[in-house]
């Protein structure tokens, strides 16, 4: 009985909302008018108040009485060799019971009866068929089928595992996964689908209720249920039946693959299986599957098979943000669900999860992964933060992936992008506006199209072999320099305007010498076509300026009379008070800082303190800026009552103005605690860091290199205030991240390794004490040489270790080895020999053996002598932050 | 009363003539129950054909039938005996009514009363029009003659047809469509 045009047609309008029904049908029917006008009166018939089959079941209709035609009343009856315990559950194709298996064994088994009409025969045959195949599956998160049989009533059933689980998409909301717990978990069902592939059975109708989550010992384990029922069920799905069995055997085509839409029958291989994980997947990560199944039901079966072939489904990320705005609740109580923040839970969705689902969901089977293995090891990259194989490699995707651990060069890169492709876009736009003559207009998009083309070549570039660290992306900026130096050689000003980018970039990369050579070019280049008094030379004048000094000490006066050039042009052409002035003269200040004359640089600074004040306010970001940087000036001056006064006030300000956790309010955060810690504060500048630490992972990226050295910085801090237990566990927090980012032998490591034994040494764990400070003395020994000044350091350090857990001899023999190596190189090493000598004293001071404490103090004071006579001691550390180095 | 079984696993085996005594034995049944049961009622109480049916059902012992689709088969057997006596009766009142145009008559003589479904105009036209559906689509005409005779529940219905639940529900929705779009046809 093949469904007419008439029928099918009907049915979809049906499910449509009454006011698209009219327009579905002239879509639908076409030039047929006597078709529409036939489904029309179908429509207008269905409903009709007159129309006697319906005013007779309107009323809510009390079924037959006494005709009890449920089949719960099994329970207690025996089913062959089963009796049927208890009704487990109902569901769109079956009820499944508890039942219990007499002989040959006794157990309990599910019993699952399949109560859609179906030839029985068939279905049992084609289950006998499968039988040898399923029997060959043995997986811990797979249920086996055991049997197949028909009731006395003519319907199929199939006897498995018995498995109390709730689906996994219920478990994993009601137990609150976080993102990671659910990937796990899909990991499990994974390695389930891929044993069953490799036994040759192919699932065919993986969803969420096929899969079910128990606990064993408290860990969840998946379990896969109904393996080979969907191929036993599934009748030859021809154009007559299918739409009978689409909703028998398909409770829902949300899972189903585009090939099993299509209704072939013949051609479904495990790859579909694949797409079902891929729908699963994208479930479990944002709450939905990517075609809502109520939507794809209401849309009638060929409107369905044709979105399930075609249409491309949001990215995960994509659809949980759309649902943000459509439905604000909802989506709270999703992410609510996964106990993360709504952004959050849609940022860790962007990239890796995002491409790995859509692989699966490819319409092109050739394009999903191969394996459902392969898929459970692109997660498993994902979660160590390894490149994952769910889209093609560029050098692009690979900076990418490194970027997520250090977001400061992460956030530069995409500075860079954006900035040449709007860039390009800019122009096309002037081009257009300025010159309506179509043939220039023509030419211009031409030229942009060609950087355009040039820009995605330098990021799209396949990166051979690199694994992907910093280092790729400079030199990925390399090839765009001299790219740009090629390609653009018609086209100077663009060129200039890109290099300028490139040259910002490598400055915030702290990539100086690149950043100034970048600089330069750009700097000549508006000095010989502009003048030297045009503002586009000038403000290159100040990037270049700002950067020489830091490039190499030898061109800190060239840099340094750039910038006050470029302020004093500033104030002939503007006055000293325009805002541009006071920008020029920030740089200014912050090149006298960092090179020049301090004395000068805090005179500059508070001259444009005063100004900015009057002219931008005091919640300008400027003066904000300005004021932590005089702050630490003035804490450098010895002024330290103001310089904590003015690096509160700047901290209050950003706080003000920023809001939230912003790079600015971490720098004004760091400024002030600084200052604290400078004045002695140590409570109040360790609290301040505490705030800081998140703020500084979220914004800057767990492994930047400023949130190790404020773990150094904190550990100092704690050790200072005798935390013992905070300093350890930041010292070992450090060490941890230091080994992970940069390797053993970083300064970081050996820092944290050397705090860690000093913490031990002060809970007196000797031994422990003793092991760490040898095990830095080694790395120092290896990378500093016996004589290096860090390995002198090391020694003294170690000596006094064991001074403190009172290892007498050894802290004597650790102190003399290091003064025996400093004493040649004197008076470089002239610190640290009078550090050593100091400690040597103490030790013997401690043995009672006066004679060398005698001779020892002699020496040092000797030393101290010379030292005062021939140097002009500056007690100024070398930077203003220089608790951040 | 214990022939049933036998007639039933007849029709059951495909034997034709088990199927024309089935329906013998359910409409006569049906007819006994009716004046049964209208003899202890007030005059103007209208019987159930849903409770009919059931009544029927239990006197011929059909709930002890061991297979199901026995079970089906009676159900179809008494939603055609039932129509039979529903459309016999119509026709026997507007004959009558075109006579005399009294308002309350006893049809049949028998003293007993069904209530219809509909005014006997409309249930006669539909009538017409279900003999046509049954000849392009019987399983839905089945179905009609269950929901619309015997009083089944769409879910009952299926279990009969033995046809999912959502197939039932979209073949009714479907029939009783055409089925007035072609009774307004014959208007």
């Amino acid at each position: 009985m093949t469904p007419n045009r008439e029928e099918t047609l009907f049915a979809a309008a049906l499910e449509l909302p009454a006011g698209e029904r009219v327009a579905y049908l002239a879509r639908e029917c076409g030039a047929d008018g006597a078709l529409r006008a036939r489904v029309a009166a179908l429509l207008a018939s269905y409903d009709a108040t007159a129309n006697p089959l319906v005013t007779q079941f309107q009323s809510s209709e009390a079924p037959v009485p006494g005709l009890n035609f449920a089949e719960d009343d099994r329970v207690g009856q025996m089913l062959g060799r089963y009796k049927l315990l208890e009704k487990l559950g109902e569901g769109g194709c079956g009820v499944v019971y508890v039942a219990e298996q007499t002989e040959p064994v006794r157990r309990r088994v599910a019993l699952k009866v399949i109560k859609l009409g179906m030839d029985t025969k068939q279905v049992v045959a084609r289950f006998e068929a499968e039988r040898q195949a399923l029997a060959l599956m043995d997986h811990p998160n797979i249920a086996k089928v055991l049997d197949a049989g028909t009731t006395e009533a003519g319907r199929p059933f199939f006897v498995m595992e018995l498995v109390r689980g709730i689906r996994i998409t219920d478990y994993c909301d009601q137990t609150n996964l976080s993102t990671q717990e659910r990937l796990n978990l899909f990991i499990k069902v994974c390695q389930a689908i891929q044993h069953a592939h490799q036994k040759g059975i192919i699932h065919r109708d993986i969803k969420p209720s096929n899969i079910l989550v128990t606990l064993h010992d408290g860990v969840p384990v998946p379990k896969v249920i109904d393996f080979g029922i969907a191929k036993a069920t599934e009748g030859r799905l021809t154009e007559a039946t299918v739409y009978t069995q689409l909703n028998q055997f398909i409770g829902t085509p949300a899972y189903m693959s585009p090939e099993q839409a299509e209704m072939s029958g013949l051609d479904i291989d495990t790859r579909s299986d694949i797409y079902s994980l891929g729908v699963l997947l994208y479930e479990l990560l944002i709450g939905r599957p990517p075609f809502d199944p109520k939507e794809l039901m209401s849309l009638g079966l060929d409107a369905m098979r044709k979105t399930i072939r075609e249409r491309d489904p949001a990215r995960p990320s994509t659809k949980l943000a759309t649902l943000a705005t459509l439905e604000a609740e909802e989506l709270t109580t999703t992410a609510k669900r996964r106990a993360t923040e709504t952004s959050k839970l849609v940022s860790q969705l962007k990239g890796d999860l995002d491409w790995i689902v859509m692989k699966c969901l490819e319409k092109d089977r050739t394009r999903r992964y191969e394996t459902a293995n392969g898929l459970a090891s692109d997660i498993t990259r994902h979660l160590t933060n390894e490149p994952v194989v769910a889209r093609p490699p560029s050098a692009r995707y690979k900076l990418q992936k490194a970027f997520r651990r250090n977001k400061l060069v992460y956030v530069a890169g995409t500075v860079v992008f954006v900035a040449l492709m709007l860039g390009v876009m800019l122009s096309v736009w002037q081009a257009v506006r300025a010159q309506r003559a179509e043939q220039f207009a023509r030419q211009r998009l031409e030229e942009s199209e060609a950087i355009s083309k040039f820009m995605t070549e330098v990021f799209q570039s396949p990166d051979p072999a690199k694994d992907g660290r910093t280092i790729t992306v400079v030199e990925t900026l390399g090839a765009a320099a001299k790219k740009l130096e090629k390609d653009l050689e018609s086209q100077p000003e663009r060129r200039a305007q890109l290099q300028a980018v490139l040259g910002q970039t490598y400055a915030s990369l702290g990539l100086f010498a690149e950043a100034t050579q970048m600089e330069r070019r750009v700097h000549q280049f508006y000095l010989s076509t502009s003048g030297p008094t045009h503002t586009n030379t000038l403000n290159s004048a100040l990037r270049l300026g700002a950067g020489l000094g830091a490039a190499n000490p030898k061109q800190i006066p060239e840099g340094l009379e750039l910038l006050q050039r470029a302020v004093a042009e500033y104030r002939r052409q503007y006055g000293s008070d325009h805002p541009a002035t006071l920008k020029a003269m920030l740089k200014l200040s912050g090149g006298l800082r960092e090179f020049g004359d301090r004395k000068e640089a805090l005179d500059v600074g508070r001259d444009l303190l005063e100004r900015q004040q009057r002219i931008l306010g005091s919640e300008h970001p400027e003066t904000i800026q300005n004021m932590s940087n005089v702050a630490a000036m003035l804490m450098l001056f010895g002024n330290t009552t103001e310089a904590v006064k003015l690096s509160a006030e700047a901290l209050r300000l950003r706080r003000k103005l920023d809001g939230r956790p912003t790079p600015a309010l971490c720098e004004a955060m760091w400024s002030h605690s600084f200052c604290l810690t400078q004045a002695d504060q140590i409570a109040e500048a360790s609290k301040l860091s505490e705030e800081l630490l998140p703020m500084l992972r979220e914004i800057m990226g767990p492994e930047n290199s400023a949130v190790l050295s404020l773990m150094v910085n904190m550990t100092a801090d704690y050790m200072t205030l005798n935390r013992l237990s905070d300093a350890q566990r930041m010292a070992q927090e450090a060490y941890d991240l230091g080994m992970r980012v940069q390797g053993p032998k970083s300064g970081i490591v050996i820092n944290s390794l050397g705090n860690l034994s000093q913490v031990h040494a002060r809970l007196g764990h000797g031994d422990e004490a003793v092991r760490l400070g040898e095990q830095v003395l080694a790395t120092c020994r290896a990378l500093n040489g016996p004589d290096g000044e860090m390995t002198l350091q090391a020694l003294t350090e170690l000596g006094r270790t064991c001074l403190m857990v009172n290892r007498i001899p050894e802290a004597i023999a650790y102190a003399e080895t290091a003064l025996k190596a400093g004493r040649p190189q004197l008076p470089a090493m002239a610190n640290e020999t009078t550090i050593t000598m100091r400690l040597l004293i103490e030790i013997y001071e401690k043995t009672g053996d006066a004679s060398r404490r005698a001779a020892l103090t002699k020496e040092l004071d000797r030393l101290t002598a010379t030292l005062n006579s021939t140097s002009t001691t500056n007690q100024v550390p070398s930077k203003g932050t220089a608790a951040k180095q | 009363m214990s022939d049933v079984t036998q007639i039933l696993s007849a029709v059951r085996a495909g034997d034709e003539a088990a199927a024309g005594q089935l329906f013998e034995l359910v409409y006569t049944e049906l007819r006994q129950v009716a004046a049964q049961k209208m003899a202890g009622e007030a005059v103007g109480h209208t019987l159930q054909p849903t409770a009919l049916v059931h009544e029927a059902w239990l006197r011929l012992g059909a709930d002890a039938q061991p297979h199901w689709q026995n079970r089906a088969h009676f159900f179809s057997a008494a939603a055609e005996a039932m129509r039979r006596i529903l459309v016999d009766r119509a026709r026997r009142k507007q004959a009558l009514r075109r006579g005399s145009g009294a308002e309350h008559i006893d049809v049949n003589g028998e003293g007993f009363e069904i209530a219809g479904p509909a005014d006997d105009e409309q249930l006669l036209r539909l009538n017409e029009v279900l003999d046509q559906f049954v000849a392009i689509e019987p399983q839905k005409a089945e179905l009609v003659k269950l929901r619309y005779f015997v009083g089944l529940s769409v879910e009952q219905a299926a279990l009969v047809l033995n046809v999912s639940e959502p197939t039932a529900k979209r073949w009714w929705a479907y029939s009783k469509a055409w089925l007035y779009r072609e009774m307004k046809g014959k208007e």
